[in-house]
């Protein structure tokens, strides 16, 4: 059963108002195929056809367009169509034939024996409120790390942060992302599709990608003429605020070939509500706009992309902890000291973000061979970290306590050659360069130029059912350090690593409802400045953390094997890892240690050996048609092989349920839904008790309710949501954010969205 | 094409510049660290004067801090006046004005440990007369020695002339030998 959501977006303008009707049957035995979907890519438009297989699409401009036609028990059938007046068609869609090049198109390179995920279209649409760690919880086996409400950052199969590759728009997105508290620069509106790959993925992308790769993408720009906008409007009760997001894109008539679109988004939330006291000094301020066009020439293109992330971010104030006891105090106390109510101003402490991109990219077809894709790119990222109390000492300003200045230069190159005798495959270089610069009222990090670069080859067989892949990179990796010792010389000690990484994928469908996926692979990354050069206290942590100069490369070996069912009345989808973690670094408990704070616990960065074990399962069951039960869950075993002891900070085990109803589809109504789920987390029993003085929080279990219904206009569409979330209330405290000792998670809180697209 | 070589050679000269900013680290050794906590006494009966320090100047990690006695005598009054420094810097930096200034928002707290027996009597108040701390009254009850412990609480918004909200700046431990 394939099920995939839209966008409903019409085309605007005096020309635009032909019409595509007809009817969709199935190729064997001519029968109605209901709820068929029928949809332009290029135009992000689409429509649904009826009980009897009928549809139709009004608005549209004179033009060339490739249709998707698609329905639950079918493989997508791509057709082109040239529209010049109104048309009637009937598509006849393939049951059960499996063509030998419809599955090379399917997965794309690099991918094959891999698990990836994608959120895109309308259900996308409807969680964009949120930041990037909150979308991706959707995916089972994804979960985050907080720092209270407002910083997420996603974990996948246990691992995040330098672990985890973010690709924004093809760009490795490079930031200050070893640090647990800091959250990835992205605004979901700019974003069309989002793919998570688990599991590692070092061969296309280099080195860090050992948990896992976030994909994120603008949307496709139109090709063709016409000017499209919309709007996104977001209301939430816990925080009593929202986003608004406005988009405009399109394509002059007097200029064809040459797209466009301009996006911009505003989010604003007071003090959240846990459920029975507010948060205080937890508000989110965001800012954000891109701007990205594409020429399309005959045999080649040109895309510049811009994107501009500003964020500021209240840390909770009870959070903020001068010593050792003032942590005991703070974990005794059943909710914080400090009450302040509802409040829209941030204040002290808080982090300001900003993060800038811009890329040139252009593909050129070499021949009928194949595709040359190059890509650079520049970015600026700019953190500042406002401790709760203003800096003693100079002129005592306002200034912030940590700055981190970070630029950034990325160029990639690659060819991939065209399907020919089974084969396909690409070859690839890119370098990578970055300046980071670090000032602050107490050492943290010293400054760095990283550059380095890598080369990689993948080649891909397939041979009837069965698709083979391998991929192999080479990266090379060099640093330069500056930073002032405890007795102020200045030091200067230069790193450089290299390694290998490699995979091999198997994907083989039994038929038309039955494939396997199996992987091995093989990635590293080296240590970050934080691990290798920590030295004094880490406000906040109560912990005084030593880096170690001496640490090597992390080496991540892994398989994965998963197995997918798509019938029409049961979905299913099993997915098993182990991944062995050479040289894993982590911290290490130590002696605690005497300051003028106070006794602080110390932690050293060591390394050990690992194994990351674990499996996802979802399973979907449809009665009838239209009514979906589903149960899914994840577990994972993290274990530290020398100290024999499980590993901290891993997400506890989770299970899930929903059911989800969906209303008959018509010509003036997309895909109406109810669906009620629930997720329960058990108490993470797997840890060291040892890291966890302060123990661990108890098991729970959430609710949430949601719904969203698309209104088809003459002109545009409407779609209106709501959601609750918390549904009962339920008061917890998560495992996996860092602010478990002080405050709870958020209470209920219900959403309104409204959008509209013309 | 022009266009496009004036881009990378803008983007060339950013990313340069910035790696020799990154050959100029900060040398942001404690900038912000309180390293020294001076007790300043007074002796009422005769108007003596002493001083007793902690000092760890080298911050977190590095030497352990060093850690002065207080030798006070039974049955006194002493006028205690306390002080924070900063002296990783030079020249050394008094971190009491700044406490001074933002007095609504601070407290130093003391504390009788290990049998000491003395009486501490906060004598001075901010705007919304609750203690500050910085000035104090001792009062020596009996012979017994003991550890006096004083921390420097930071309390925005929540000060309410306990010792128990808020984060520490400072927290340290003196030993007292009573004569």
């Amino acid at each position: 059963m394939l099920f995939f959501a839209f966008n409903v977006a019409f085309v605007y303008g005096q020309q635009c108002e032909l019409r595509l009707s007809g009817q969709v049957l199935d190729n064997h035995d001519n029968s109605q195929l209901a709820y068929s979907n029928i949809y332009i890519d290029s135009l992000q438009k689409g429509t649904v056809s009826d009980a009897n297989g009928y549809f139709k699409m009004e608005g549209l401009c004179k033009g060339h367009y490739t249709l998707r036609i698609s329905h639950a028990e079918c493989d997508p059938v791509f057709t082109h169509l040239y529209i010049d007046k109104d048309i009637q068609i009937t598509f006849y869609l393939e049951h059960h034939l499996l063509e030998e090049i419809e599955i090379s198109e399917k997965v794309e390179i690099g991918n094959v024996g891999k698990s990836t995920n994608e959120i895109s279209g309308r259900n996308l649409n409807l969680l964009k409120s949120q930041n990037l760690g909150g979308i991706l919880e959707n995916i089972n086996g994804v979960s985050s790390l907080k720092t209270g409400n407002s910083i997420s950052k996603p974990i996948i199969h246990g691992l995040h942060s330098s672990r985890i590759l973010i690709l924004n728009n093809d760009i490795i997105q490079e930031s200050q992302q070893w640090g647990q508290e800091h959250a990835p620069e992205v605004d979901p509106y700019a974003l069309g599709v989002i793919n998570l790959i688990k599991g590692a993925e070092s061969v296309k992308y280099g080195p860090g990608a050992i948990g896992g790769v976030i994909i994120v993408r603008p949307k496709k720009l139109t090709d063709s003429a016409g000017i499209h906008g919309g709007v996104d409007l977001v209301f939430n009760s816990n925080g009593l605020g929202g986003s608004f997001n406005g988009e405009i894109e399109g394509m002059f008539k007097k200029t064809p070939g040459w797209s466009w679109r301009l996006q911009g988004s505003v989010k604003k939330l007071g003090n959240a509500n846990t459920s029975y006291y507010y948060n205080s000094n937890t508000g989110v301020e965001e800012y954000n706009m891109s701007f990205n066009t594409l020429y399309k020439g005959k045999r080649w293109n040109l895309e510049v992309f811009y994107s501009m992330f500003n964020t500021k971010l209240g840390i909770f104030k009870g959070s903020h902890i001068g010593n050792l006891t003032d942590l005991e105090d703070a974990v005794k106390r059943e909710k914080p000291l400090i009450q302040e109510g509802f409040k829209y101003d941030i204040a002290r402490p808080f982090q300001k973000i900003s993060h800038h991109l811009v890329k040139i990219g252009s593909k050129i077809q070499t021949g009928k061979e194949g595709e040359l894709v190059l890509d650079f790119a520049y970015q600026r990222n700019n953190r500042n970290e406002y401790d709760s109390h203003k800096p003693y000492g100079g002129e005592f300003d306002d200034r912030a306590q940590m700055q981190f200045f970070l630029d950034g230069f990325y160029g990639n190159v690659h060819w991939e050659h065209a399907y020919k005798k089974g084969f396909k495959g690409k070859i690839g270089i890119n370098y990578i360069g970055a300046a980071n610069i670090y000032g602050g009222t107490s050492f943290l990090i010293p400054n760095y130029n990283k550059y380095g670069g890598g080369i990689y080859w993948i080649e891909s067989l397939t041979i009837r059912r069965l698709k083979l892949e391998i991929g192999i990179r080479y990266d090379l990796r060099f640093f330069e350090y500056y930073y002032y010792d405890k007795q102020g010389g200045l030091q200067d000690p230069k790193k450089s690593w290299n390694n290998v990484s490699g995979n091999f994928g198997l994907q083989y469908r039994f038929n038309k409802q039955n494939s396997i996926n199996w992987g091995i692979t093989r990635a590293w990354r080296n240590p970050e400045a934080n691990e290798l050069f920590s030295n004094g206290l880490h406000h906040g942590a109560a912990a005084i953390e030593y880096g170690n100069e001496d640490l090597s490369a992390e080496i991540s070996t892994g398989t994965s094997l998963s197995y997918k069912l798509d019938s029409k009345r049961i979905q299913f989808n099993i997915e098993l890892y182990v991944n062995y973690m050479q040289n894993f670094i982590y911290m290490k408990p130590g002696e605690p240690e005497l300051t003028i704070r106070g006794a602080f616990p110390t932690f050293h960065f060591d390394q050990n050996d690992a194994i990351l074990t674990g499996g996802d399962l979802s399973l979907s069951f449809f009665p009838i048609e239209q009514f979906e039960i589903n149960i899914n869950g994840s577990t994972l075993w993290a274990y530290n092989l020398d100290r024999q002891e499980y590993i901290s900070m891993m997400p506890a085990d989770r299970v899930g349920a929903f059911l989800k109803y969906r209303f008959k589809s018509s010509d003036k109504l997309s895909e109406p839904f109810v669906k009620l789920s629930g997720t329960g987390v058990s108490r993470q029993w797997k840890h060291s008790p040892e890291d966890d003085i302060y123990g661990v929080p108890g098991a729970y279990f959430l609710m949430n309710f949601e719904s969203a219904i698309t209104f088809i206009q003459k002109k545009g569409a409407v779609t209106l949501g709501f959601e609750v979330q918390n549904l009962l209330n339920t008061k917890y405290r998560d495992y996996m954010n860092r602010f478990r000792f002080y405050t709870d998670e958020l209470g209920i809180g219900a959403l309104i969205k409204i959008s509209y697209t013309i | 094409m022009k266009k496009h070589l004036f881009f990378l050679g803008a983007i060339a000269t950013i990313f340069f510049s910035s790696c020799k900013k990154a050959e100029n680290p900060d040398d942001q050794n404690e900038e912000e660290t309180i390293t020294t906590v001076r007790l300043n006494f007074t002796d009422q009966s005769n108007q003596n004067t002493f001083t007793v320090e902690y000092s760890d100047p080298d911050g977190v990690g590095g030497n352990a801090p060093t850690i002065g006695t207080i030798n006070l005598d039974s049955g006194k009054v002493y006028t205690v006046s306390i002080e924070f420094w900063n002296e990783a810097e030079t020249p050394a930096e008094n971190i009491t004005t700044e406490i001074q200034t933002e007095s609504d928002e601070h407290i130093v707290c003391y504390e009788a440990m290990n049998n000491l027996m003395v009486a501490f009597n906060i004598t001075d108040q901010d705007a919304n007369s609750l203690p500050i701390g910085l000035a104090s009254e001792w009062t020596v009850t009996t012979y017994d020695d003991g550890e006096v412990k004083i921390s420097l609480k930071h309390q925005p918004g929540v000060k309410d002339g306990t010792c128990t909200p808020g984060d520490t700046d400072v927290e340290v431990t003196f030993p007292v030998v009573v004569n």
